[in-house]
């Protein structure tokens, strides 16, 4: 049965890697679809629209931040090895969700935002600091869930 | 929180000495010309104002020749900046100095060249060069259309021209179709013609074709053609013999034409080596002028005297008016305060520990005219969040690093200096935040057995390990979002004081303020702290927060009931509170995040050392290139997420912004740096 918490554990840390990647994932190629159309206008804008594209990528390392503190966690990255049980591995299943969920989704709607910030610096590039505002706004959610993921993981007792 | 004042100042001016006057205070550099909306009509019809007076350069130029001067020298550096080599790279000419250079040396470099000639020839030499590129692009097509009939030996002009009774059409036409085209046409004609079939390998869809016939045949054929799907393609005029000679012609012309663009575009790289350095000084006193000329016309103007209206910052006037002293037998200076309603250009005036952080009030919006500058009350929460954000000292290093040597290297100006210095100063507080939690690249230190020396020295200072106890780190990352909050709720309520609306200050800010801290004083009594007396004055400040706020939020509402419901509902307003302070445990994630990947990298490279023959190889890939990785990543976040703070928790507090930024006549040179005073005499 301790291989069954081991797996549990990893599926956690698949999950929070798999769809928080994902999500940055669609979010980077949406920021990207919109800034390729304005560097057809102009090039020169590659700096600011690379900049604006990268935001949608932070879920994605959050996401594989949780993997990591998960497989860490169970021992599974050299280190001492640890038994796990079923509980314990659903534990740490259960708090790779958040990351997982709000990761993919936040993922994305930023995208969008970004996207369309960079619509706006195509128009107003001297606005660049109010374009990168708005996307970090939608990433405050994926913050918080970080956050738990890793306060969830901390607590788990082995 | 200031922002400079300022002061309207009216200059009127006579004709002659007009343009000095202006060229003085484009030297000076510190007055905004105020455009007369009224006077905006007349004044643009009338080209600047005779200046026989200062003689030779681009003072006596008309306004329509340097408006010429300036496309032709724009078309110019448009064409063959590209192809310009800068010396030292391109980073070096964005940050580096720009060369210094006096007015009358730019005037005589302009006298001496032939700016229009040198715009004629750039501008032939791209036409020609394109219409190269196009002709080629043609040649291209055609041989690729002929290429299927490669074979076919029957000379072109049959098709593209036709003799008197025959004529022939090539077209397209699927691949399956091609035997049942064949009979049909074979049975029109009646042996008078011919047809030819492109040869098509099986996968191909479809092929073409090349039918030869009677005239009179014409319409029939097509007919029937079109029946077996066959689809009509022009040959292009000129090509007259067979295919094969044709696409021999077409090759070797082409290959012509590509020697004729490389020597095109190799004169044009020796063009943009000799002309571009000479082109973008004379391009920077164009613009030079063209301002001048610009602000010379601002104003309203009468037969002899023209009138300029500027603002000009308070602690400038001094300096404006002894430059203006050489002319002062011609002129009328006039000072004034803004007048009430107006809406002056806002300058910050930080003290000097502040003003790299004054991009980042730029970046939002400036203040009003008389608003609070919220630059030097955000600059130490900056400070501070960015570098709990980042949290690592290995990074602040390399960070510190990378942007002390870009300060140091290309002696930086204005905002870019400013920036970077912000940036500097965030790697400061990086390092002290990594020192205080032990993070130096992560866990380096203590997983690397080279480090063991410096263990001891790194773990004297360390005070907190957010990894391993990241509750009381959320704990000081809330503490400082209430300090943050209340702090702006108490510059609100000064601010409303200082506007006499006490009303405000007591009702809105003050109903907060007591409220939030009751609270917070119930809340940490009913945690064991202090005793009841402090558990009672908690209760009472809350109490009194809350009864202040149901009785002063309806006060705009008619009626006592609707002023009472309103009252009572922005009570509700406490979850939004509630959620800012929250906003702030990003400070934890953020700082967490950064060690964490640092972590896994130095896990990763751990990992792959044991690998043997190529593990050292990877190990130093993957620590190098992780590290910057990550360092680039977390500083772009911690960057975003410290200024999100202020500009959303913080300034929604007390500030609106809305000013409208100052920007003041003066040598705007891209290429250069224009010393002296703008004037050709004195120079020398």
């Amino acid at each position: 049965m301790d291989q069954l918490g081991i797996m549990l554990a990893v599926l956690g840390a698949a999950l929070a890697a798999g769809f928080a990647g994902s999500g940055s994932a669609i979010g980077v190629g949406i920021a990207g679809e919109s800034g390729a159309g304005i560097m057809t206008e102009d090039p020169g804008k590659f700096g600011l629209v690379l900049l604006l594209q990268a935001l949608p990528g932070t879920q994605g390392i959050y996401g594989l931040l949780t993997a990591f503190f998960a497989i860490l966690k169970v021992g599974l990255l050299g280190g001492d090895a640890v038994s796990v049980n079923v509980w314990q591995g659903l534990g740490v299943l259960f708090a790779c969700l958040p990351i997982a969920i709000a990761g993919y989704y936040s993922g994305i709607a930023q995208g969008k935002t970004s996207a369309a910030c960079i619509q706006m610096i195509a128009k107003r590039p001297e606005e660049t600091g109010k374009a990168v505002i708005l996307p970090a706004m939608v990433e405050t959610y994926a913050v918080l869930a970080l956050l738990m993921s890793i306060i969830l993981l901390n607590s788990i007792q082995f | 929180m200031a922002v400079a004042r300022v002061k309207r100042v009216r200059i009127l001016s006579h004709h002659d000495i007009l343009e000095d006057v202006v060229a003085s205070l484009q030297a000076l550099g510190c007055c905004e010309i105020i455009r007369s909306e009224e006077s905006d009509g007349i004044t643009r019809e009338r080209s600047s104002p005779p200046s026989e007076s200062t003689g030779s350069g681009t003072g006596s130029r008309g306004l329509p020749r340097l408006e010429t001067d300036l496309s032709d020298s724009r078309f110019i550096l448009r064409f063959l900046e590209p192809l310009f080599k800068e010396e030292g790279g391109m980073l070096e000419r964005l940050l580096g100095p720009k060369p210094p250079v006096t007015i009358s040396e730019l005037n005589s470099m302009m006298e001496k060249t032939d700016l229009q000639g040198m715009a004629a020839d750039a501008r032939s030499l791209e036409r020609r060069i394109s219409e190269m590129r196009s002709e080629i692009s043609q040649l291209s097509n055609h041989i690729q259309l002929l290429k299927p009939f490669k074979d076919l030996d029957l000379p072109m002009r049959i098709v593209s021209r036709g003799t008197e009774k025959l004529m022939g059409v090539m077209g397209t036409l699927p691949s399956s179709k091609s035997c049942s085209l064949k009979d049909s046409f074979l049975d029109i004609i009646e042996g008078q013609g011919d047809i030819y079939i492109a040869p098509y390998s099986e996968k191909e869809q479809e092929t073409m074709a090349v039918l030869v016939f009677q005239r009179s045949l014409e319409q029939q054929v097509m007919e029937s053609a079109s029946l077996s799907g066959f689809s009509r393609v022009d040959c292009p005029q000129g090509i007259e013999d067979t295919p094969q000679e044709e696409i021999q012609r077409m090759t070797s012309l082409r290959e012509t034409l590509y020697g004729s663009i490389n020597k095109a575009e190799s004169e044009s790289l020796t063009m943009a080596a000799e002309w571009v350095p000479s082109v973008r000084k004379i391009y920077d006193l164009l613009v030079v002028v063209a301002a001048r000329h610009d602000a010379g016309s601002s104003g309203e103007s009468s037969e002899k005297v023209s009138s300029l209206d500027l603002w000009v910052p308070s602690d400038k006037i001094r300096e404006l008016e002894s430059s203006l002293k050489p002319y002062s037998t011609l002129l009328d200076v006039n000072i004034d305060d803004p007048r009430p309603g107006e809406n002056p250009p806002i300058i910050l005036d930080n003290p000097g520990w502040a003003s790299p952080f004054s991009p980042l009030t730029k970046l939002y919006g400036m203040p009003s005219y008389d608003g609070i500058d919220p630059t030097v009350v955000m600059a130490p929460f900056f400070f501070l969040f960015f570098g709990m954000c980042l949290g690592d000292g290995g990074y602040g290093l390399v960070m510190g690093a990378f942007f002390l040597f870009a300060l140091v290297r290309y002696r930086l100006s204005g905002d870019t200096r400013n920036f970077f210095m912000l940036l500097l100063l965030g790697s400061v507080s990086s390092i002290l935040v990594g020192a205080v939690t032990g993070s130096w690249l992560g866990d380096m230190i203590d997983v690397f057995g080279v480090f063991e020396p410096i263990r001891a020295l790194k773990n004297s200072v360390v005070m907190i390990r957010p990894m391993n106890d990241p509750i009381t780190f959320l704990a000081i990352s809330l503490a400082l979002g209430v300090v943050q909050i209340l702090f702006g709720i108490l510059i609100a309520m000064w601010d409303a004081f200082r506007k006499g609306d006490i009303a405000g200050a007591l009702g809105d800010q003050g109903g907060w303020l007591a409220l939030i801290v009751g609270i917070l004083v119930w809340g940490a009594s009913s945690f064991g702290i202090g005793g009841n007396g402090v558990l009672f004055a908690g209760k009472a400040l809350s109490a009194i927060g809350a009864i202040t706020l149901v009785a002063t939020q309806g006060r705009d509402k008619p009626g006592v009931i609707r002023k009472a419901l309103s009252g009572i509902l922005s009570l509700y307003n406490i979850t939004s509170y509630l959620g800012d302070v929250l906003s702030y445990s990003r400070l934890l994630a953020l700082g967490l995040a950064t060690s964490a990947i640092a972590m896994i990298v130095n896990t990763l490279t751990g990992l792959v050392s044991g690998i043997p023959y190529v593990g050292w190889m990877l190990a130093i890939l993957i620590f190098f290139g992780g590290h910057l990785f990550s360092v680039v990543v977390n500083v772009l976040g911690a960057f975003i997420h410290s200024l999100r703070l202020q500009y959303v928790e913080f300034f929604s507090k007390f500030y609106s912004g809305g000013g409208r930024i100052f920007t003041p006549l003066k040598f705007e040179t891209r290429y250069t740096r224009i010393t002296g005073n703008g004037i050709e005499e004195t120079v020398n």
